[in-house]
This record gives structure tokens, C-alpha cells and sequence, in this order.
């Protein structure tokens, strides 16, 4: 059983995904050999769109604006609350000898701030969210 | 004397039976889903009244599960030759609505010979794949069928440029065989690919997943950097492969199409002076100076949303094909990581197998730092660019724009590794690391004992990047071959380049190279 968690350390929020090993009433991954990959791919007409789901491509939840490489944070351009618009610069980051604007992956409104200038932050980490 | 008329109509016959395929009830849902048949994709792809046909009586080997007596027409795959802008390509095309296309003896057969064709008589070869995946019924020698295409899109690779379009399911093993080619262009809808999909990933690990997230044009095209292009029908795939052609050489031996007017311009063009920004901590965008540099502006952009910190793309400078590699400042910096050398390596050996000059452009702050890079094994994937470039004996010309830093500088086409002319600007950098990290190491020890740590070491940061990441330091020491205004930037390539033409490098003999894969 897989759970996506958010966790707040210093008003820095991180994304993770826990397994639960051990609930009861959850079989455990069924043994390799049951389930076999098949060893050549199948006729496999019926795959077509009712697989394909609109689920999010995202590796955090949406919204989420992640940082994309490890630097610190020059300005933050915006507040909680105030709506933006796609592309809009959210944020600057100085990282490799650069400073890198962050913007909105979309139009939005944003919703939370998680970092401050100065911070030093992780790629991955989540800098600010829209909703 | 005419042909008996039972001789010609039963021709007829049987010819409308084999072009028909699937019916007119499966063509038709396929036109309503916005998908083109298989035989319409070719007949899209080729010049009109120039495809001729390999097997079109070809008739399936299926002898099990009673499909024996089963009419199964072209064995459920289109194959041939045509023209393309007036030159002989090699085509063929997936029918899936014949027994989902799925791939038997005989569909592989045909595949197989078109395959052949196209390495004797050195001419590209377009391959639509759109299929259930291997013909069960046939059982393993469906299998082995799928292991033949392979070995021959290997015999192929760096003889003929092989282009593939997924243009339905791509499911499996059947993977493989566009992995192997040079570019996959995919359609945005009703195209999937994968080797396992979501539910056996979900029965032998527990993950679930989803199509769009493990197997969509979109999770190859910016995710996993399996494709190169994304198109958003079939018609539009097709016009990626042509324009693709247009700057490909029919084969090794060829050149690529140039097309080299006997007057050179070698006008400035400033509008290359305003480009880079005066502060060097602010990023812009490579693809402005690949636009001013490329004839008429006009490029082709390769896997654009992978790894877009480095940029690669075909163009024509002074009409001469060539195959631009940029870092991207304003994606990650510029710096190079694991998909970016990954992406700028494949390219780069493309470009220097079917004989198209490489044009680099440098502003580069170095590799990457980060712990998932090092295990990951950034060294292995960073070596693939110092490999690509040294190996590479098509002519190599770099502009170093601005930073050029560490083995970064080194593996973007130094003069170390074989370039043939390193053109500067005056805004390049050009150093062993940065002038703060520098400072940190050379001064520890002053720095320890500054009253004002932080204005001692920008003061000894300044005095270092002036003094040993200028240009003219490495002009001085000939690592560069001259300084340019960025205005005169596009006539002294074009220049290069035509001077270059004829260039010869040979290599020591050997089966090939040990490239760290």
C-alpha cells in the first residue's frame, strides 16, 4: 500500500511516499514467479484508450512548483494569495553561477511559499504552490 | 494479342482484396478516431504515384489454432519503395486493422527484405509501427521473426538513417525495434509504447501506474527521452519525417543535402551583439543565437522537451547541413547532467556517421553537482560527450559564447578534443572552476584571516576572473583560434565550414571504439 505524504520541516515542505509493509489485510506483493513478465508482448488489442488515464504526470502533487536544481534563493516575486499567470517569475534562484527565474508552470493562484531568500534549497523540493 | 481477360481480372481481384486490409467498417472507425490507415500513411509519406509495392500478395504462415484457412490480407503489414522530394526512400507500414497487426513469420519477412533494400541500395527507411505486438499463434517463431527485424535495424544503424513513427501500440519486445533506430517520432493520442505495461507492473511489484505516466508520446518525450518528436496526427508525423530527410544524406557515403550557393555572404549581423546579456549571472536563450545563425532562421529542434538544458537541432549555415549543440542557460543553468550528455552524445555520433558538420555553442558553468547524479554514474553518462567529440571526424567548430568551466568546457567540443576552429567571444569565460570555488582553494588561507571575509574573497574573485578566466588567456595559449564580436559570428562559420568541405581524418583501424555506455 503506497501513500503520498506531505511533510513540513521549518516551514519547508517535502513530498514523499511511504509503503506501508505490513497492514493487515493487504496480501503481500505477489511472489515473482506467479507473475512473470511475459516473455514476448502479447496481441494486446484491448489496450487502447480506456487506459489511458488523465492522471497527472507530475512527480509531486499538482501544483507543486518543485526547485530543479540545488542553489539559493535570491527573491521571492511573490505572495500567498496573489494570482499569477503562466510563466510568470515566481521566484529567483542562484545556482551554477546563475540566477534562474522560477515561473508558474501554470496560471494560478498561489497558495503557498515555502521558502525565503537566502534559503538554501535541494532539487526536488517544493518552492512554492499554486492552487 | 491482349492478356486473357480472366488472367487480368482475377489480378484485379485479388489486388482489391490484399488493398482493402481491414474493410471498410475498420477504416472507417479508424477515420473517425482521426487515424489514417496503413496503406494512407504511406501513401502520405511517398510523392504521389511513386510507391511501389513488395507483397501484396504475401500470404501468412499461421498454420495453428485453426487460423490456417484465415485470410489474413498483406499479412497485416504494407511494405515498399517511393520518392520523397525526388529521392528513393524505403517504407513500411503496420496494419492494424488486420489481426491487430501482430507480427508473424511472413509480416516479418517483409519487413525484414524491405530493411535489406533499403542498406543495398542506401536509402532511408521509414517504418510506421502500429501493433498489437508478436502473433502468438505463430509462438516462437514470431519471436525469432522480431529478433531478425532487430539484427537488421543493427546491420542498418550508421549505413542508412532509419526513422520510426509510433502510430498505434507499440507494446513489448516490439519496442525494441524502434529503440534502435535513429529518430522516433510519435502521435501525441492513440499511440502507446512500452515493454511492460501497467497492469503487469502493477501484478509483480505492486506499483500502480498509469498509461499516460510510463507509456504516453508526452512521458517519452520529456520523461524518459525515448522519442524525439511528438506529433499531433499522422499527417503531421509525416511531415516531421520529411523535413527530418531534408537534412539527412541518403546514406554514409553520402553528404547531407547542402545546398551551397557559389556566392558566400559574409555580412555581420548584429543583432548577435545584443543577445547575450551584460551581467553573466543572467540567462538567455541558446535557441535566439541558433535562430541568427541558422539560413533564414530556420532549424529543426531535436527532442525539445528532454533534458532541455542542452539543445540540439539540424540547420543550414551558408548551406551547409550541420547539426547544432547548445547549452541551454536557461534550463538547470546550462550545466550538463546525465540526460543532457546522454541526449548531446547520441547526436553528436549521429551527426559525424552520416558526415554533417557539428556547430557547438558554449555556456556551460560545468557537470551537475548533486548526489543522484554521482550515483547514478554521471561520470559513465558525462564520458559519452568527451567520446562522442574525439571520435568524431566530421569538421567541429565551437563558439564559446560565455562560460566554459572544468571538464564541462572540455566535453562541449574543445580544442582538446579534436575541433577544428574555436571561435571566443569577448564575454567568454573560460577557467578550471569558477572564480569563487578558485578563490576558496587558492586563498584559504588569507580568507581565514580577512577582517571582511565576504569583500576580501569578491575582491580576489574579481582580480582571478579577470586575470585567468579570460579569453585572451586561452587566445594566448592558442586553446582558442580567434576572438570574434558575436555579429561576425555567422560568416566566420559559414567560412569554416565551406573550407572544410572536404575535409579528411582517419583514424587508426579498429572494430570500433569502447564508448562508456
Amino acid at each position: 500500500m503506497m501513500k503520498r505524504l506531505r511533510i513540513t520541516v521549518e516551514g519547508t515542505a517535502y513530498d514523499v511516499t511511504v509503503e506501508e509493509m505490513d497492514q493487515p489485510g493487504t496480501p503481500a506483493p505477489a511472489p515473482i514467479t506467479a507473475a512473470a513478465p511475459p516473455p514476448a508482448p502479447a496481441p494486446t488489442p484491448a489496450v487502447a484508450p480506456a487506459l489511458i488515464a488523465n492522471a497527472s504526470t507530475a512527480p509531486v502533487g499538482p501544483g507543486a512548483v518543485a526547485c530543479p536544481l540545488a542553489g539559493t534563493v535570491v527573491s521571492v516575486d511573490v505572495a500567498v494569495g496573489q494570482v499569477v499567470t503562466q510563466g510568470q517569475t515566481l521566484l529567483v534562484l542562484e545556482a551554477m553561477k546563475m540566477n534562474t527565474p522560477i515561473g508558474a508552470p501554470q496560471a494560478g493562484t498561489v497558495a503557498t511559499v515555502s521558502v525565503t531568500p537566502g534559503a538554501t534549497v535541494t532539487e526536488g523540493q517544493v518552492l512554492v504552490t499554486l492552487s | 494479342m491482349a492478356i486473357s481477360k480472366t488472367l487480368a481480372d482475377e489480378l484485379e481481384k485479388r489486388r482489391s482484396v490484399a488493398l482493402a486490409g481491414g474493410g471498410e467498417a475498420k477504416t472507417e472507425a479508424r477515420h473517425a478516431k482521426g487515424k489514417m490507415t496503413a496503406r494512407e500513411r504511406l501513401m502520405a509519406l511517398f510523392t504521389q504515384g511513386t510507391f511501389q509495392e513488395y507483397g501484396l500478395h504475401a500470404q501468412h504462415a499461421t498454420r495453428h489454432f485453426g487460423m490456417a484457412d484465415k485470410s489474413i490480407p498483406t499479412d497485416a503489414v504494407v511494405c515498399g519503395t517511393g520518392f520523397i522530394d525526388g529521392r528513393p526512400v524505403a517504407g513500411f507500414s503496420q496494419d492494424f486493422s488486420v489481426v491487430g497487426g501482430s507480427l508473424g513469420e511472413i509480416h516479418a519477412k517483409k519487413i525484414c527484405h524491405t530493411l535489406d533494400h533499403a542498406v543495398k541500395a542506401g536509402v532511408p527507411v521509414i517504418g510506421f509501427n502500429d501493433s498489437g505486438g508478436a502473433r502468438i499463434q505463430e509462438g516462437v517463431g514470431a519471436l525469432s521473426a522480431y529478433g531478425q527485424v532487430f539484427y537488421r535495424n543493427v546491420q542498418l544503424s550508421g549505413v542508412v538513417p532509419q526513422i520510426s513513427v509510433i502510430a498505434g501500440p507499440c507494446a513489448g519486445g516490439a519496442a525494441y525495434s524502434p529503440a534502435l533506430t535513429d529518430f522516433i517520432i510519435m502521435t501525441r493520442h492513440n499511440a502507446e509504447m512500452f515493454i511492460c505495461g501497467p497492469e503487469v507492473i502493477r501484478a509483480v511489484t505492486g506499483q500502480i501506474t498509469t498509461m499516460a505516466e510510463i507509456g504516453s508520446a508526452e512521458a517519452h518525450a520529456s520523461v524518459a527521452g525515448n522519442i524525439h518528436f511528438i506529433a499531433e496526427d499522422d499527417a503531421h508525423a509525416v511531415a516531421i519525417v520529411h523535413r527530418l530527410l531534408s537534412f539527412l544524406p541518403s546514406n554514409n557515403m553520402m553528404d547531407p543535402p547542402h545546398r551551397i550557393e557559389p556566392d558566400l555572404s559574409v555580412a555581420d549581423d548584429p543583432v548577435l551583439d545584443d543577445i547575450v546579456p551584460e551581467d553573466s549571472k543572467v540567462p538567455f536563450d541558446c535557441r535566439k543565437v541558433i535562430e541568427r545563425l541558422a539560413d533564414g532562421g530556420d532549424y529543426l529542434e531535436v527532442m525539445p522537451s528532454f533534458a532541455a538544458n542542452i539543445v540540439i537541432a539540424f540547420g543550414r549555415i551558408g548551406g551547409v547541413v550541420v547539426g547544432f549543440v547548445s547549452n541551454q542557460p536557461t534550463v538547470k543553468a546550462g550545466t550538463l547532467d546525465i540526460d543532457a550528455s546522454d541526449k548531446a552524445a547520441r547526436f553528436v555520433r549521429f551527426c559525424n556517421v552520416f558526415n554533417i558538420p557539428l556547430v557547438t555553442l558554449v555556456d556551460v558553468p560545468g557537470f551537475l553537482p548533486g548526489v543522484q547524479e554521482e550515483r547514478r554514474g554521471i561520470i559513465r553518462h558525462g564520458a559519452k560527450m568527451l567520446f562522442a567529440y574525439a571520435s568524431a571526424t566530421v569538421p567541429k567548430i565551437t563558439v564559446i559564447m560565455r562560460k566554459a568551466y572544468g571538464g564541462a568546457y572540455l566535453a562541449m567540443c574543445s580544442q582538446d578534443l579534436g575541433a577544428d576552429r574555436v571561435l571566443a567571444w569577448p564575454t567568454a569565460e573560460i577557467a578550471v572552476m569558477g572564480a569563487e570555488g578558485a578563490v576558496n582553494i587558492l586563498y584559504k588561507r588569507d580568507l581565514e584571516q580577512a577582517d571582511d571575509r565576504k569583500a576580501k574573497s569578491k575582491e580576489l574573485a574579481d582580480e582571478y576572473r579577470e586575470e585567468f578566466a579570460s579569453p585572451y588567456l586561452s587566445a594566448g595559449k592558442l586553446f582558442v583560434s580567434d576572438i570574434i564580436q558575436p555579429r561576425q559570428t555567422r560568416s566566420a562559420i559559414a567560412l569554416t565550414l565551406r573550407g572544410l568541405l572536404s575535409k579528411r581524418e582517419t583514424r587508426p583501424p579498429k572494430k570500433h571504439g569502447n564508448i562508456p555506455l
